[in-house]
C-alpha cells in the first residue's frame, strides 16, 4: 500500500451527454486512430478545458484545441465533425497558444445552431493523443456538466 | 539524415486529422522525425506538436528524418504528404 498511483481524470468539456468515443462519426476521431478518450454531445455552446495544463495550439478555425497537462498528457479537444470546413464561422476562441488553463477554463464559444444548420455533427471528441502514458482507464458516461463532471479516470504509467 | 520539403496544398492546412495521421505514420519508425514550418520546429511523432505549427495552406513543411530507418521513413512520409496534404481530390 502507499504505492498506489494517484487517479487522474479528464472532465467534460461542455454541458451535455458524455458517450463512448466511437459515437463520433469520423474514422480518425471516433475510430481511436488519434488516441484514447471520450465524446460529448453538447447541449450548450460553451466549451472548457478538460484538465489543468497549457494550451499548445488553437486551430486558426477555432474548432480544435490542444492542451498539454501537468502530467505530460497531450489532450485534443475537437469540436464537432468536419467543422474545419466552416473556416472559423460560428467559433469564438477564448484562449490563446501558451496560456495556462485549469479544468473548466472557457476555451471557446460555439454556435451549435449554425453547425446543425450546416448539417455538421456537434459531437465533440476529447482525446489523449499519447495514450501510452496512461493505464487503468475507466469512464463514466451520461449527463455531464462542463468542467465539473469527470468522464475519464486513469493513472499515469510510470517510466 | 534525410530531408524533404512539402508545400501544403490542402485548403484546411495541417488540421487535427492529418496531423494525427502523420504522427501515427511517423511513430512506426525508430528514426527521429522533425517538421519545421513558420520558424517553429515540431516533433513529427506528436499530434500536439504538429498542430502547434499552425501550418495553413501554402506553408512549406521541412521534414528532417534521422535514424537507422530514415530511407524508408522518408519515402513513407513523402507519400503520406502527397496523399493527405495536397488538397487535390
Amino acid at each position: 500500500m502507499g504505492l498506489l498511483k494517484k487517479q487522474k481524470c479528464l472532465y467534460a468539456v461542455c454541458d451535455g451527454r458524455s458517450t463512448k468515443l466511437s459515437e463520433v462519426p469520423d474514422e480518425a476521431l471516433g475510430g481511436g486512430m488519434l488516441g484514447q478518450g471520450f465524446a460529448v454531445e453538447p447541449e450548450d455552446g460553451r466549451f472548457c478545458s478538460p484538465a489543468d495544463g497549457r494550451v499548445e495550439s488553437v486551430a486558426e478555425t477555432g474548432h480544435a484545441y490542444t492542451i498539454c497537462t501537468e502530467d505530460g498528457l497531450d489532450v485534443l479537444v475537437h469540436i464537432g465533425v468536419d467543422t474545419v470546413r466552416l473556416h472559423g464561422e460560428g467559433f469564438e476562441p477564448l484562449v490563446r497558444q501558451g496560456q495556462s488553463v485549469r479544468a473548466g477554463t472557457p476555451l471557446a464559444r460555439v454556435d451549435l445552431e449554425l453547425l446543425r444548420s450546416r448539417g455538421l455533427p456537434a459531437i465533440t471528441a476529447v482525446l489523449v493523443t499519447n495514450p501510452e502514458k496512461i493505464e487503468d482507464t475507466d469512464y463514466r458516461f451520461g449527463s455531464t456538466a462542463g468542467g465539473k463532471d469527470a468522464v475519464m479516470r486513469f493513472r499515469i504509467r510510470k517510466g | 539524415m534525410k530531408q524533404f520539403t512539402y508545400r501544403i496544398g490542402d485548403e484546411n492546412g495541417m488540421h487535427a486529422r492529418p496531423a494525427g495521421k502523420l504522427a501515427t505514420y511517423a511513430k512506426r519508425f525508430v528514426s527521429e522525425v522533425s517538421v519545421s514550418a513558420n520558424g517553429k520546429q515540431a516533433d513529427g511523432k506528436r499530434l500536439l506538436s504538429l498542430m502547434s505549427l499552425g501550418a495553413a495552406k501554402g506553408t512549406a513543411l521541412e521534414f528532417t528524418i534521422t535514424g537507422e530507418d530514415e530511407e524508408q521513413a522518408c519515402r513513407t512520409l513523402l507519400r503520406f504528404c502527397e496523399e493527405n496534404l495536397n488538397g487535390g481530390e
